[in-house]
């Protein structure tokens, strides 16, 4: 199964469930997660900081 | 990943520095070897290089004291080496791992006596220490190794994904998820209900920044908190649930290698009981005929009793029809003399003539006098006496009572006898049995399945609890809602999104899981067909652990399969993964054939290309025939050793072709 089947199952589930969360923010979150598989710690750190910038982005094009 | 060269020096029956350099090309290398001669320790060698462990068929851990070559610790040359070269994602790779005796040492005992050393190269650069565990853990994770690195003696290990509950079940599993790529799914799901629990805090302290939502705020502060130590609780008795499974597993698992022991005890234990019963038996049969022979000495009077009584009897009835006719007799004579008195007949009353007169003074003579009558009347009265006095001598017959006592008594001593031998044979063969210890196994398997019943009621119990209190933070949240403010929105806004994430990544991990399962059962039903000589079965179906079951073509499940069919659904997982996994690496089989039939040797060896880009097959010639794999195999064959013995202690290998 390619790489790519992960973030392609996510897409399919957050356009038909969940279509107001940010496909890029989505993306970024699986992007994380696979290339700090092996340090945990530092994964949720990162995921922190996309939620953080997401976050920032909304309020400042707000 | 994809193994370049390997050079081994000093590991195991390899002496010195040996070195075996692979093909550039996908396709499969064989290495033959006959038992004992360093296949295994051949594959225990690339396990080091990237793992830094090397185990035993019953993936025990092997001292390090006990790897270096002997021949050479016998020349005062202690440790061993490995380097693997290998390329992955376009960047060559050098992993050298070294076990070297420690400084001020001279004569190692013990693992402690030793020092390890890893370096990693990429690209000509050595890597250092945390870069290096980070890229080999990126290459080839060691909790996914059980797939590339693959021992054919090891596959009972695959049978365990069909048992639910079990802790090797649930590591494959764990495995299998790995290395298709879900934690990516799962640690984000984790990472998210983490982040989602930080932004509550933090609407809770916003809230209570606030004058008009501070109580709001600490009541959903409060409730947070009781959520959060609920949770921990449920998580606490899931995990200890678990455990209890896993062990109830485990017990049941050494309960059924115990089962035979149980079943002797068993036996024994009825057997004692048994024989305890037939002793009863015969001591109460043995009371019975001491009181029967006590009376025995009657039996020798029987005969003659019985004579006595019998001839008495006879003599009383003759009375009784003697006595009969003399009643009748003096009856007839008292009409007979009527008649001659009248001088007329007193039937049919016509007058007697002199001539019947006379007849019938004749025949009143001849009749039996009322005398008779009593005499016969007083010896039947003498005759019933004796007859009554003989009846009341007990003179019953008991010598057959007395056999049948004796037959009883001997069939329950035969049956005693047999029981006796039986136990004894039980007793030998239980006598070095530490009873105690099967019976502690069944105390503790009654334990867990009591324990995973308390776990469940808890977890239940917890779950109720936590809905309680979910329900009422999402009360406090609806009201904290009414009220607005920069900080707490900007709080909720934060909240609100981690929550659709964690929502989010949490369909996917369902969905994406059985997508792999979908994807794993059609190809390994898809590889299967093709390993499979038997044309009836259709396919694989796969189960939650990823446990497969042969389908036969008329729909129904091959609930039993046979050692060599368990064989053919390992590899056809195997390479149904290999297919799916974003991870690519080397197969290196050892002994991979040795459960199969010639058929199916032949099919598995023709599939074995389209399994993965290398494969290193480290077998034994009869298992694999030089000739067979180089029929089946044609073009995809790239290089054949073989492990030659120079002595026990030190092999070499050799390149063939």
């Amino acid at each position: 199964m390619a790489e790519d089947d992960v973030a392609e199952t996510m897409e399919t589930i957050r356009e038909e469930n969940f279509p107001e969360v940010p496909p890029e923010l989505v993306a970024r979150i699986v992007a994380i997660e696979r290339d700090y598989a092996e340090h945990p710690t530092e994964a949720f750190k990162r995921v922190g900081q996309a939620i953080d910038e997401y976050l920032e982005s909304r309020k400042a094009g707000a | 990943m994809f193994m370049k060269s390997i050079t081994l020096t000093n590991f195991g029956p390899y002496k010195g520095e040996q070195r075996i350099a692979f093909p550039d090309d996908p396709g499969v290398e064989i290495v033959y070897g006959e038992n004992m001669r360093g296949k295994s320790t051949l594959l225990n060698a690339i396990r080091y290089a990237l793992f830094g462990k090397v185990l035993t068929r019953g993936d025990q851990f092997v001292a390090l004291h006990q790897i270096g070559n002997w021949e050479t610790r016998d020349q005062g040359t202690y440790g061993f080496k490995v380097v693997l070269a290998f390329e992955h994602e376009g960047s060559q790779y050098e992993l050298t791992r070294e076990c070297k005796v420690r400084p001020g040492v001279a004569q190692p005992k013990s693992d402690f006596d030793y020092q390890q050393e890893q370096f990693l190269r990429k690209d000509g650069s050595v890597l250092a220490a945390d870069r290096l565990r980070a890229e080999l853990s990126r290459i080839m994770p060691e909790t996914v190794s059980r797939f590339f690195l693959f021992d054919g003696e090891l596959l009972q290990q695959y049978e365990e994904l069909l048992r639910n509950e079990s802790e090797m079940g649930r590591k494959i599993k764990e495995s299998i998820e790995r290395i298709l790529g879900l934690p990516i799914l799962t640690n984000a799901r984790a990472h998210l209900t983490d982040a989602l629990r930080e932004a509550q805090a933090r609407e809770s302290k916003a809230a209570q920044r606030n004058q008009k939502t501070r109580m709001l705020g600490g009541q959903h502060e409060s409730a947070l908190k009781l959520r959060d130590y609920h949770q921990a609780e449920l998580e606490r008795l899931t995990g200890q649930l678990e455990d209890a499974k896993a062990e109830k597993t485990a017990k049941e698992e050494q309960l059924r290698k115990t089962e035979r022991t149980k079943a002797l005890l068993d036996e024994r234990s009825h057997l004692v009981d048994d024989i305890a019963a037939d002793d009863a038996r015969i001591k109460e049969k043995q009371g019975k005929l001491e009181l029967a022979l006590a009376d025995a000495w009657k039996a020798v009077l029987a005969h003659r009793v019985k004579s006595a009584r019998d001839a008495i009897q006879d003599d009383l009835d003759d009375l009784r029809d003697k006595h009969r006719n003399a009643v009748i007799s003096l009856g007839s004579a008292e009409r007979i003399r009527q008649a001659i008195d009248g001088g007329e007949c007193s039937t049919c009353g016509q007058g007697l003539t002199s001539a019947a007169r006379e007849r019938l003074l004749k025949a009143v003579k001849s009749t039996s006098s009322d005398e008779e009558r009593l005499r016969l009347e007083s010896e039947i009265q003498n005759a019933q006496s004796r007859l009554t006095a003989l009846l009341q001598i007990d003179v019953a017959n008991n010598v057959e009572f007395i056999e049948s006592l004796k037959s009883d008594i001997d069939e329950i001593r035969v049956h005693r006898a047999d029981l006796q031998d039986r136990l004894a044979d039980i007793r030998e063969k239980t006598k070095n049995l530490d009873e105690a210890e099967v019976r502690k196994l069944y105390a503790e398997y009654d334990k867990a399945v009591t324990d995973i019943t308390i776990l469940e009621d808890g977890i239940k119990n917890e779950e109720t609890k936590i809905k309680e209190v979910i329900d009422g933070i999402a009360r406090i949240e609806r009201e904290m809602a009414k009220f607005t403010d920069a900080d707490l929105d900007e709080a909720r806004a934060r909240k609100d999104l981690c929550e659709k994430l964690k929502a989010l990544f949490a369909a996917g991990v369902d969905a994406y899981r059985d997508r792999l399962r979908d994807r794993v059962e059609e190809d390994a039903s898809d590889l299967f067909r093709k390993l499979t000589s038997e044309p009836d079965y259709a396919g694989l179906q796969i189960n939650e652990n990823y446990g497969l079951t042969i389908v036969h073509a008329d729909g129904t499940l091959v609930p039993i399969r046979s050692a060599g069919a368990e064989h053919v659904v390992a590899l056809s997982l195997m390479g149904a993964l290999q297919r799916n996994a974003p991870l690519r690496g080397p197969i290196v089989m050892d002994s991979p054939f040795g459960r199969l039939d010639d058929a199916h040797t032949e099919k598995v060896v023709r599939a074995l290309p389209s399994m993965a880009d290398q494969i290193l097959l480290l077998v034994y010639e009869s298992e694999l025939k030089p000739d067979q794999a180089r029929e089946e195999l044609k073009g995809a064959l790239r290089k054949e050793y073989k492990i030659v013995r120079r002595s026990a202690r030190h092999s070499e290998i050799e390149t063939i072709i």
